[in-house]
């Protein structure tokens, strides 16, 4: 039996240009849209099988080998540091980190920021980038105490849960919405085609013609 | 037969249910990261392990036996940072002094050969199998208690024991019954050599290392241009990740450089897979000089071997000239180690076929 190429590619915002991406390499795997229940499809001519996971398992699959390769958030990927290579930089699902808080009312003119640097009182963080928030704020010197969340960050400072935010912005316009604003980027990212350290050997001349063909793809 | 026995409750019962604390948390049997086998499990473990040295045993290897724990102080000579931040330490009850639950063997049998064993005749070709202790959040494949089986050759500079130390462990693969395998060859060497000038800073030179062992080019570019590197020298290191294939990447590599140190390195691992070629081995090799793991430990060829079914490597080595000195006995050494258990996860899934879709 031929050995099949197993790609890992993540719902949500970085399907639809993860399987544009696939079309321009000619991997046109049966029946995958961004609404398939179906979660492996195959591409028999193409010799590839395209499994459907959540963004922020895609590095445990490759880690692991369950995928070859597989398509992630450089956020995800700073976070769960997992030992993949990332030859690719896919340039789409552009988006930050960031560091924000609410923006200072007009009477109170020294914000919260301002306050907490005499640190009166431990800084806390809400954020779902736990680890990327450790060593940001490690570097800066700056001791905090982190609030673990799964979702809707930018409520936790609202309601006096965190006094700052570390998250994930594209335009920005979330955080506006809710009357935050940057106070610094911490990293600039984008979606990044990963590699099993077992399977670019084990699958060599596939794979390495496979990102060959991506960074074509990627630089037009 | 003498029965353990578990306070409080039956032993068969525990296994159902852990016993509950008075906090309310359960507490568990074990802990993470190490495994139990039940006679079957030990059976195959053992006759795995047997078979490997039985084979060492034949290529003149003799067995030696080391300590489970040893003085910090000894045994950090011999060992990177990173490894002792993983270790298990503790504190000697009679002395006070650290003492660490060994994390490799490989620095053991250096300093054996450095001190008990430094009027034997070199060469001296020494194997082990044991189990060695590394605190690692437990995933893909990383245990805590890790069963190891490994070789060290002490005393020889030449090829030749480099290529023996590649040629054994394939042999002992297809002992095993492993066929589908590939055996990754690089040269600390030569990629040392192209990544010597940015010693000088130190956090520039990790974040550089940090992004090459991820083959991240696109990162690895930024870096590089951030750090006011000059094009030459950016091109060079950005090729380092195209360093990986067949046979021409011998040719990439010596157009790469013409610094004398690398230019010696790749010729050595010219040498290395000449030998092996002849060998018959070609098919299983690939190069990669853009490996740069461990490479404050070894000096020269280096090799990590892949197997299907297993998502990491199941074992590597490589030329370690500057270790034994450090226990007060200067020799070239060459060594590797391979991984019992992923070689049991990598015949499992050979003899299942491949995955239950596939």
């Amino acid at each position: 039996m031929e050995k099949m190429l197993v790609i890992a590619l993540p719902k949500g915002r970085l399907l639809d240009p993860s399987i544009l991406l696939l079309k321009q390499l000619g991997i046109l795997p049966k029946g995958l849209t961004e609404s398939s229940r179906r979660l492996i499809h195959d591409a028999e001519d193409a010799g590839v099988r395209v499994l459907l996971v959540r963004a922020v398992d895609i590095a445990t699959y490759v880690e692991y080998g369950a995928a070859d390769m597989g398509i992630a958030g450089k956020d995800l990927l700073l976070e769960q540091m997992r030992d993949v290579y990332e030859p690719v930089d896919l340039v789409y699902g552009s988006c930050k980190v960031v560091l924000a808080q609410p923006e200072p009312k007009e009477k109170d003119l020294t914000s919260k920021q301002e306050g907490k640097a005499s640190l009166q009182t431990k800084l806390r963080v809400a954020t779902k980038y736990p680890n990327i928030t450790e060593s940001y704020f490690l570097e800066k010197g700056i001791p905090i105490e982190i609030v673990k969340l799964y979702g809707s960050i930018e409520l936790a400072p609202l309601v006096g849960l965190a006094d700052q935010i570390v998250d994930l912005s594209s335009s920005g316009e979330t955080l506006r919405a809710h009357h935050l604003s940057v106070v610094e980027e911490i990293v600039q990212c984008s979606a990044r085609l990963i590699v099993n350290r077992a399977s670019l050997r084990l699958k060599y001349p596939m794979i390495q013609s496979m990102i060959d063909t991506i960074k074509k793809a990627v630089k037009v | 037969m003498s029965r353990c026995r578990l306070p409080i409750l039956d032993a068969r019962f525990l296994i159902l249910v852990p016993f509950m604390k008075l906090s309310g948390k359960p507490k568990t049997l074990i802990p993470k990261g190490v495994a139990t086998l039940l006679p079957e499990g030990a059976a195959r473990r053992r006759a795995i392990e047997r078979s490997i040295l039985d084979l060492f045993s034949q290529w003149g290897y003799q067995e030696v036996i080391t300590p489970l724990f040893e003085y910090l102080d000894v045994f950090s000579l011999g060992v990177g940072e990173n490894i002792l931040d993983h270790a298990y330490k503790f504190v000697d009850r009679a002395t006070g002094r650290m003492m660490v639950l060994r994390p490799d063997v490989t620095p053991q049998v250096a300093r054996i050969a450095a001190t008990l064993m430094r009027d034997q005749p070199i060469p001296m070709r020494l194997c082990y199998s044991a189990n060695v202790f590394r605190h690692e959040e437990e995933h893909a494949g990383r245990e805590r208690e890790i069963f190891q089986v490994g070789g060290e050759l002490i005393g020889l500079s030449d090829v030749e024991a480099d290529a023996e130390m590649v040629a054994l462990a394939i042999e002992i693969l297809k002992k095993v019954g492993l066929k589908s395998f590939k055996v990754s060859l690089g040269q600390m060497a030569y990629t040392r050599g192209l990544l010597e000038s940015f010693r000088s800073s130190p956090d520039f030179f990790q974040k550089i290392l940090h992004s090459v062992a991820k083959k991240e080019a696109f990162q690895l570019e930024e870096l590089l241009k951030g750090g006011k590197v000059d094009l030459k020298k950016r091109k060079q290191i950005l090729a380092l990740l195209d360093l990986f294939g067949g046979e021409e990447v011998f040719k990439k590599a010596s157009l790469l450089t013409n610094y004398p140190p690398c230019r010696s390195a790749l010729k050595r691992l010219k040498a290395v897979y000449g030998i092996l070629r002849s060998s018959g081995y070609q098919d299983d090799l690939l190069i990669d000089l853009g490996e740069v793991r461990g490479l404050d430990y070894y000096t020269g060829t280096i090799f990590e071997i892949f197997a299907d079914g297993v998502g990491s490597e199941l074992g590597g080595g490589g030329r370690y000239d500057q270790l034994l000195e450090k226990f007060g006995a200067a020799s070239p050494s060459t060594g590797f180690a391979l991984h019992i258990e992923r070689i049991q996860m990598a015949l499992e899934h050979a003899s299942k076929g491949a995955s239950v879709f596939s």
